[in-house]
């Protein structure tokens, strides 16, 4: 199965996916960040709007890789996540985290990224660090979207980032519930 | 394998963004001086230099330092002053092209840096810069030639 969903994603990211350059796309990202920290000058909020705007990305995510890929439901959390390595992510970023940390309870696991390009050429000040910004914190707000959209609730959150000198980074998945009805509007 | 003492960083108008001192006998303010005489030099050369390549080559030589020169895209400058050798001109030439291009892209990054606050023209002040700078410096001191000069971006 995993095999599978690699194989998906790796084919899906050559032929079907317009390509922008990386570097466009890491400078767009970095300003972004520092003038959200400019404009709110608490790390915590850049953190929440991080996280609001990567939700927006991920509920419109979810419907594009469903249509690129053609994927069916997936039977468990398992391969849930092993989608959002191998595919999700392998498409829009062209990395694939580890899948890893799984709970005894089977809800909740860990997403190791070797290799974030959002990070490259960023240096945290030491403000930063302190004030607890998670610069990659977009990430976890597309994951949750998109989850959602796959009738997941879900809490995302980065626990470790390179940036802040930790070995790498991981992002914690944790499953809330499924729901069963339609996702609310007016969410955030 | 070149002994550098000095690698500087000047902007357009000759202000010193960054003095690198990896030499331990000689005081900060002597290459702070050496940078300023090769402004001079340095505009002359790219005055004749219209073929617009970045490196000026050996702009002066003062008492035991040779001191070469390299200009940026932007006009901002580097000047590396290191012992005279027995070396033939042509293989320093090229030693030292190399360790201008890895400070050309140790700036390069640091500028790249989203957090970066200082403007263009106010002093570098970034350990990560600093450090790969001096790694750059440690790298050609040995004769272990072989090895790529670090770079930030791994």
């Amino acid at each position: 199965m995993a095999k599978q969903y690699k194989t998906i994603g790796e084919e899906t990211w050559k032929n079907s996916v317009e390509k922008v350059s990386a570097e466009l796309f890491i400078l767009t990202y970095g300003s972004m960040v520092v003038q959200l920290v400019k404009d709110y000058e608490d790390y915590s909020a850049v953190n929440k709007q991080l996280d609001k705007m990567g939700y927006n990305i991920g509920v419109r995510l979810a419907d594009d890789v469903l249509a690129r890929t053609g994927l069916e439901r997936c039977p468990d959390l398992h391969a849930t996540a092993e989608v959002i390595s191998k595919v999700g992510f392998k498409i829009f970023l062209n990395i694939t985290p580890t899948v890893s940390g799984w709970s005894p309870d089977g809800k909740e696991f860990s997403l190791v990224l070797d290799d974030n390009p959002l990070n490259d050429f960023c240096e945290l000040p030491p403000r930063a660090v302190q004030g607890g910004l998670w610069y990659s914190n977009i990430l976890c707000g597309v994951v949750r979207g998109a989850l959602e959209m796959m009738h997941m609730q879900t809490d995302v959150a980065f626990v470790h980032d390179v940036l802040r000198g930790d070995d790498t980074s991981e992002i914690r998945v944790k499953l809330v519930r499924v729901l069963e009805e339609e996702v609310p509007a007016g969410d955030d | 394998m070149i002994k550098v003492h000095c690698i500087a960083v000047l902007s357009r108008q000759g202000n010193p963004l960054y003095v690198g001192n990896f030499d331990q006998q000689q005081e900060d303010v002597k290459y702070h001086y050496l940078a300023h005489t090769s402004c001079d030099v340095i505009d002359e050369r790219v005055e004749q230099n219209r073929a617009g390549d970045l490196f000026l080559g050996l702009l002066q030589t003062v008492g035991d330092m040779v001191v070469y020169g390299y200009v940026m895209n932007t006009g901002k400058r580097i000047i590396l002053a290191s012992s005279v050798s027995t070396e033939s001109a042509a293989v320093r030439n090229a030693l030292v092209k190399e360790i201008f291009q890895a400070v050309h892209a140790a700036y390069i990054a640091h500028a790249c840096n989203p957090f970066n606050e200082a403007g263009s023209e106010d002093r570098l002040a970034d350990a990560n810069f600093d450090s790969l700078v001096a790694a750059i410096a440690r790298a050609r001191s040995t004769p272990s030639a072989a090895e790529p000069l670090p770079r930030a971006r791994p």
